[in-house]
């Protein structure tokens, strides 16, 4: 690696646990309607998702000063992208959430 | 309702509880703690019953939000969330490289991540910034193959919140590939849920056998 090489990091996340796989009584009683097939996060799926967010923003591997849209420095995280499912955004909401100035 | 803001940005979540669940104060607290504290996140599942009925409202979340990454095999598009369900508000300037064809076939999943991976690649060079991608089992595990260059079959099966890690360097205008550094990882999980881990090519209990 050269003095001006830069480093970029790219964390690639599965979604939570699943609301319906959680509990089937949640899928049975949707069954049908539009959360059947974009189910919800269950309780253990956020707390999955605040750990993940938790573990990235103390990955301190990862270079802050890898660039950004702004050339933001004090993010560990530059870009969150996310599928537009439910369960993939609440599962990036933490994330979102916790990725400011320490 | 209770409606808490942020005090690092202009984003807020607003927690609506039914008042039954008042009873539980214990329980509200450490899933607001979980959200919103820093360095304060839970160690435990214990606010289980309340996200059942938890309902967040952002007005300033920009995620980006990526058709090319959906879940494969989808037969319709997920509903909009951007609507007054769940305001997510993501960048206005971000349009999804390309919308998968519902009821993809499952020999189109691979090429489709393919396409993915390289359009997110010119999205985010070298200099770009680092990047968490939010998807699905079978995306997650074809992304960060096709980014590596890794085969998929050797690839660890993916649990619910795991994280596959990759890094590369370069000087800048370079596309060097990736190097995946954590694999599948779950280390920083205290609970694994019911949702089992997948893998795009193994059956999961034979790869574990």
């Amino acid at each position: 690696m050269q003095n001006d090489d830069v480093t970029q990091v790219v964390w690639i996340i599965r979604h939570g646990d699943r609301m319906d796989n959680h509990d089937p009584a949640w899928g049975v009683a949707n069954a049908g309607t539009v959360n059947e097939k974009d189910t919800p996060l269950s309780p253990v799926g956020h707390t999955q998702a605040a750990e993940v967010a938790r573990a990235i923003l103390s990955d301190e591997s990862a270079d802050r000063s890898a660039g950004g849209p702004n050339g933001d420095q004090q993010f560990t995280v530059h870009h969150i992208v996310s599928s537009p499912y439910l369960r993939t955004i609440q599962s990036a909401l933490p994330l979102y959430v916790n990725n400011d100035t320490d | 309702m209770i409606r808490i803001s942020t005090v690092s940005n202009d984003a807020f979540i607003e927690f609506t509880f039914p008042i039954s669940l008042f009873e539980h104060p214990t329980a509200i607290s450490s899933a607001i703690s979980v959200l919103l504290n820093k360095n304060r996140f839970s160690s435990s599942c214990e606010p289980v019953f309340v996200y059942h009925t938890l309902r967040y409202e952002a007005t300033n979340i920009k995620l980006k939000l990526e058709n090319s990454i959906w879940e494969t095999g989808s037969r319709r598009p997920p509903p909009d969330h951007r609507g007054a369900g769940f305001p997510v508000v993501p960048e206005t300037d971000y349009a999804s490289a390309f919308t998968p064809t519902c009821g993809e076939h499952s020999k189109d999943f691979r090429p489709r991540l393919a396409r993915a991976a390289a359009a997110l690649t010119t999205r985010f060079p070298l200099g770009s910034g680092n990047v968490a991608i939010y998807s699905h089992a079978d995306p997650v595990a074809y992304l960060a193959t096709e980014l590596s260059g890794v085969d998929p079959a050797v690839t660890a099966p993916v649990a619910p919140c795991s994280i596959f890690r990759l890094q590369r360097s370069g000087p800048l205008g370079s596309s060097p590939p990736f190097e995946i550094t954590c694999s599948g990882g779950i280390g920083h999980l205290s609970c694994l849920g019911k949702t089992e881990p997948c893998h795009p090519i193994h059956k999961f209990h034979d790869w574990c056998v």
